[in-house]
């Protein structure tokens, strides 16, 4: 009582703040539970995302209204950035593991239903409560959709008809935040302990595995050795040479770029015969430079302001008739035409770079890096294909129209069995956002969306949402658990916990899952919880799940959705 | 067809959004001479365009989204604010008051001639200065004046259509005016006047690009010298050169100056060109290849807090941190409050400069210890920071002032501003305060303003014809002067009283008005880019400052009216 009297003008204050600023209730979470999310409770930590549920629901005492039009537009931004993060990852992996996640997704569908309808059974409940706590229990917001469909197509009488409607809300409301929790709980702090392995661990040895053979383009790390050099040296045992014959023998990779000679400036003509004492910068790959060297006198320690500079070229490969040849045969093909003094620095396909060797073979879409003086560097750049510009500005007209299909592809909807089943904004947007964003690694001339930008709407989207969620489901939720609430929630928890337990143990036991990251994406996707995604991933720290998240996501919103229906028809 | 498609923008108007960005930045894109819209202006015209059809956005997501807009405006512009406040650059900054000072001198009177109410007024004011954010605070502003609903949303709608006619006409009076009339009026040739700047200031040459010689270098060898030690090779320079790996029968060796070179040893060596040459010389085969296993180096930022290393010149740096085991580690710049500080051996360091140090993980973590901390690489935005700092921005808007008869706030949207530029300041201060990393500050800039006014837009849609029929060719003319009239005056000010170099002024001048677009053409008229050195300044100030106009200018407006 002592503490109500505390608390009682700190929330009417807010109340009155919220009701002119409603956007601050949702900021207000957002800080507070990133707060909260971050204590550690022994080895686990709720994060973020769970963190700023609980401070909605706390402050949804407050009565603020949230509209529907914020998690409209905020959920849709979190899932199509998933998507679109996955997207290259994705297509190559769904041939691999598919039928894995899919699996599971099935699996997990199939013991939810067994655990609703049993206890329906032992605890009497009616078809409304029994489905709304299906859907709130394993956060499948549909399936509220589905099940009032299917309830209205009963014939029942209305009175009757509309205390169901009523019951399945309650059953959500009530179970919902459990079930957020609960699946949270299991991802991140249960199965690390079942397959003997932290997530962050997990996703490092399996992104090593998937980049056998490649380097992960990390733009804060530079090889000891970079690959291209230039120097000065001072002509001695080179005297007599032209620029030519020395640049054939090391095969043309490195060139001459300057020429002093007594104070005077050459241009460094392939003819050009070299005396003793001329200073020439050389440029090119290492392992031309250093013989080149060698073939003219020794290096030149006060090298002169020769005014050249060099440039890096990020340059997309769709130069037509030139696909799918090896680098050895480009370079005999369109090496004539380019001018001495540009080389490939690196290669990289799908953001992963590809060793420079003669029968490495190039394909459309894939990015080169060209090094060298700004003209002969822009002459091999038009060669090739699109230099891509190197600001990170992202792409708003690529954002736009993709979200938009994802929206459109949610709410096309076909008839199954009597329901009508559609993906729903969450498996459009994904959907949406894997097809572009597979696209975009195919082709990166268009749709820039540099990774810290998807970080962060990703985070501000899921969290948003879910604050959204906690302010709107909260008051209700507050006053059906004083009443009868705590069978209802227990009842919930219950169909969170047992068909995620069995899921976790058949994936591990019967589909062999062995990595932890790996498995937490798809058990996250096949509960399609949203959330508990989000603090796998956030504990991964690469993207990692995000490929089994998404097939086993895709799967589970479908499956899901349609439990409705059956769950109405069966109890 | 069309009633679907309105129908399914009514039903879900994130659709509508979604759509907005699309076609608006598609619009922003075309180019109309020299001009390109950019794609805030093109989002406002599709909105207005599809609002047509009666579609509106939910009034959270339109606020959600300008709060983060300002406050990642203000987290951005923050260090550069203040680093603007010094004594060097307040000829340029003088500019920037000029703007706040006429440009609402000009509205007020064009809003006595046309009788312009103050939604109107402020929307005049937004356009004129191409200065979007002004259109939250003002319609925050007008929020907050009491009036009846229906009043309030017209005056906000008014804002919305008087900005979108006025910025046309603001955007092609400022990028024709300071590219091409300004350098007429004032009988220069904005090129050679560039060109003549920049060979003043030390430069030359062709800018882009990096030295074919960079100054660092890395080499690895083949030893075949005999009797040599690490010290040897290194010399009395450390912070010159540095052996940074040797590798003895595929066994990496721990490395102390004393270590004695053996024929047949693979030795990585790191440092300046000229000390590398000499520290080399005859000390075996240079190799190309790369070692596979080789620790790659890491370029990071290390920011300076311990008080041992403070006050120390950078000659005496290496010594301290080699005492510690740091062999590998190169310094390869010094910023202090966001600027380059010149690396002479002289230099001294303090408190809160950021190093860029260049070696292997394990060196950098070690010296870390000794010196400060590393800023961690990728760091993702901080929402205890952006959502905490846009709460306590709300709670600073929240009092407001009696100026005589005038009641003025900063508003939800200025007091996020504050506090986005105040948390902006301390994290250059101090790094380990939170951060929100640049580019994900600009999507949220970008984003967040896009979507703020596409939602204004789709909600003045209704009343845009209304508007545009009452004022006709009024407007556009009142448009170009409030545009016109502050760069004039900053022009005359600057050339003749302030006397700043021509380029720079006119630079100074599109940033006064953060016009993006005037300095893109500025740029490329003048062919280097001088002028961003008074871009830079106004632009800090304006883009702060101007905002907060709106708030102004609606109880200016209200009280005439």
């Amino acid at each position: 009582l002592i503490v109500q009297s505390h608390v009682e003008p700190v929330m009417s204050w807010l109340a009155s703040l919220f009701q002119r600023f409603p956007e601050l209730a949702i900021f207000l979470s957002l800080a507070l539970g990133f707060a909260v999310g971050k204590i550690k409770l022994g080895r686990f930590r709720l994060g973020g995302v769970g963190g700023s549920l609980l401070v909605a629901l706390l402050l949804s005492h407050t009565g603020v209204k949230i509209d529907e039009g914020f998690k409209a537009v905020f959920f849709p931004l979190f899932i199509y950035a998933v998507g679109y993060e996955v997207g290259p990852q994705f297509v190559n992996a769904m041939h691999r593991s598919a039928l894995h996640e899919a699996g599971l997704a099935l699996f997990l569908a199939i013991t939810g239903l067994l655990t609703v309808v049993l206890l329906a059974k032992w605890f009497h409940l009616d078809k409304g409560l029994a489905a709304g706590i299906a859907a709130g229990g394993m956060t499948q917001s549909a399936m509220v959709g589905t099940a009032d469909e299917a309830i209205s197509r009963l014939g029942l009488p209305t009175a009757q008809a509309q205390a169901l409607h009523g019951n399945v809300a309650l059953g959500y409301a009530v179970t919902y935040v459990f079930g957020v929790i609960g699946a949270i709980v299991i991802c991140t702090g249960i199965l690390p302990r079942l397959l003997g392995r932290s997530i962050r661990e997990a996703a490092l040895s399996a992104e090593r595995k998937l980049l056998s053979g490649g380097m992960p383009n990390d733009e804060h790390e530079l090889p000891s050795l970079p690959r291209l050099v230039g120097r000065a040296h001072r002509v001695s045992v080179g005297a007599g040479k032209t620029v030519e014959e020395l640049e054939e023998r090391v095969d043309r990779t490195a060139s001459i770029e300057y020429v002093r000679r007594r104070g005077a400036r050459l241009s460094p003509a392939l003819g050009l015969r070299l005396e003793a004492d001329d200073i020439v910068i050389i440029a090119g790959r290492r392992d031309g430079v250093i013989p080149l060297g060698e073939f003219l006198g020794p290096e030149e320690r006060d090298a002169p302001d020769s005014g050249i500079s060099v440039v890096r070229r990020q340059v997309v490969f769709t130069a037509k008739g030139h696909n799918h040849l090896t680098l050895a045969q480009m370079r005999r093909l369109v090496g004539a035409q380019i001018k001495r003094g540009a080389y490939v620095a690196s290669l990289t396909r799908l953001g992963n770079r590809l060793p420079i060797a003669p029968q490495t073979m190039v394909e459309h879409g894939d990015v080169f890096e060209i090094y060298g003086t700004k003209r002969d560097a822009d002459q091999m750049a038009s060669k090739l294909g699109y230099v891509i510009s190197a600001d990170d500005k992202t792409d708003f007209i690529y954002l736009g129209l993709g979200l938009l299909a994802g929206v459109l592809l949610g709410l096309s909807s076909i008839k199954l069995g009597g329901a009508s089943v559609s993906l729903g904004t969450g498996g459009g947007a994904l959907l949406s956002g894997i097809a572009f964003g597979w696209l975009r690694a195919k082709r990166p001339v268009f749709g820039a969306f540099p990774a810290a930008a998807t970080s962060v709407l990703k985070d501000v989207g899921l969290a948003g949402f879910a604050a959204a969620v906690g302010l709107g489901a909260g008051q209700e939720a507050w006053l059906v658990l004083q009443r009868d609430g705590l069978k209802v929630f227990g009842l919930g928890a219950l169909v969170t916990i047992i068909p995620l337990g069995l899921s976790a143990i058949f994936a591990r036991y019967v589909l062999g899952f062995r990595n932890t990251a790996e498995l937490g994406g798809a058990l996250s996707g096949a509960q399609s919880s949203n959330f508990a995604f989000g603090e796998v991933l956030a504990q991964a720290e690469n993207a990692v799940p995000a490929v089994p998240f998404a097939i086993s996501y895709a799967v589970a919103n479908i499956i899901l959705t349609l439990l409705g229906p059956i769950i109405v028809a069966i109890v | 067809m069309l009633e679907w498609f309105t129908r399914l923008l009514k039903h879900e108007p994130e659709a509508a959004l979604f759509l907005c960005l699309a076609m608006g930045f598609t619009i922003g894109r075309v180019k109309l001479g020299p001009i390109k819209l950019g794609g805030i202006c093109g989002t406002l015209l599709a909105a207005l365009f599809v609002g047509q059809l009666g579609v509106e956005l939910s009034p959270v997501v339109k606020n959600f989204s300008f709060a983060l807009f300002i406050f990642a405006l203000g987290f951005t512009a923050g260090p550069q604010l203040f680093a603007n406040l010094d004594r060097s650059a307040w000829r340029v900054a003088t500019l920037s008051i000029v703007e706040f000072v006429s440009v609402v001198t000009v509205v007020l009177v064009a809003a006595r001639l046309l009788g312009l109410d103050p939604g109107s007024s402020a929307g005049l004011l937004a356009g004129g200065a191409t200065e979007s954010a002004v259109l939250g605070t003002a319609s925050d502003a007008i929020g907050r004046m009491g009036l009846g609903s229906g009043q309030e949303q017209k005056l906000q709608a008014n804002i919305v259509t008087v900005y979108s006619i006025s910025y046309l006409v603001g955007l092609i009076t400022i990028v024709v005016f300071t590219s091409q009339i300004a350098p007429r009026l004032m009988r220069i040739d904005l090129a050679e006047e560039a060109r003549k700047l920049w060979a003043s200031l030390g430069g030359s040459g062709n800018k882009e690009g990096q030295s074919v010689l960079p100054s660092i270098v890395h080499r690895r060898f083949d030893v075949t010298a005999t009797h040599k030690t690490v010290g040897d090779v290194e010399g009395t320079t450390p912070t010159r050169l540095s052996v940074v790996r040797v590798v003895r029968d595929h066994e990496r060796l721990a490395l102390h100056r004393d270590l004695e070179l053996a024929p047949g040893d693979d030795i990585l060596v790191v440092g300046h060109r000229a000390a590398v040459i000499a520290g080399t010389q005859g000390i075996g085969r240079e190799q190309a290849e790369e070692l596979s296993s080789a620790e790659p180096l890491s370029t990071r930022e290390l920011v300076v807090t311990r008080k041992e290393i403070e006050h120390r010149p950078l000659s005496e740096l290496g010594a301290v941190l080699r005492d510690r085991g740091h062999t590998s580690l190169q310094l390869g710049g010094v910023r202090r409050a966001g600027k380059s500080v010149p690396l002479l051996p002289e230099t001294q360091l303090i408190k809160g400069d950021v190093l860029k140090v260049i070696g292997t993980a394990p060196d950098l973590e070690k010296a870390a210890q000794g010196a400060g901390y590393l800023v961690p690489v990728g760091a993702s935005t901080d929402l205890v920071l952006l959502a905490g700092g846009i709460v306590v921005g709300y709670l600073l808007g929240l009092p407001h002032a009696h100026l005589g008869s005038l009641e003025l706030s900063l508003g939800t949207g200025g007091g996020a501003l504050v506090a986005g530029l105040l948390c902006g300041y301390l994290r250059s201060r101090h790094r380990r305060f939170g951060t929100v990393p640049p580019p994900a500050a600009e999507v949220l800039k970008d984003l967040g303003l896009a979507t703020f006014i596409a939602a204004v837009g789709l909600g003045a849609g209704k009343h845009a014809l209304e508007v545009v029929e009452r004022y006709g060719w009024t407007l556009p003319v009142a448009s170009f002067f409030v545009t016109l009239l502050p760069a004039l005056a900053s022009l005359l000010l600057g050339r003749y009283v302030l006397k700043i170099a021509p380029p720079v002024l006119l630079g100074a001048v599109a940033g006064q008005q953060c016009s993006t677009p005037a300095i893109n053409t500025v740029v490329g008229v003048a062919g280097n880019t001088t002028p961003m050195l008074g871009y830079t300044v106004t632009y800090a100030l304006s883009n702060v400052l101007l905002p907060l106009l709106g708030p102004l200018i609606v109880a200016l407006a209200a009280r005439g009216h």
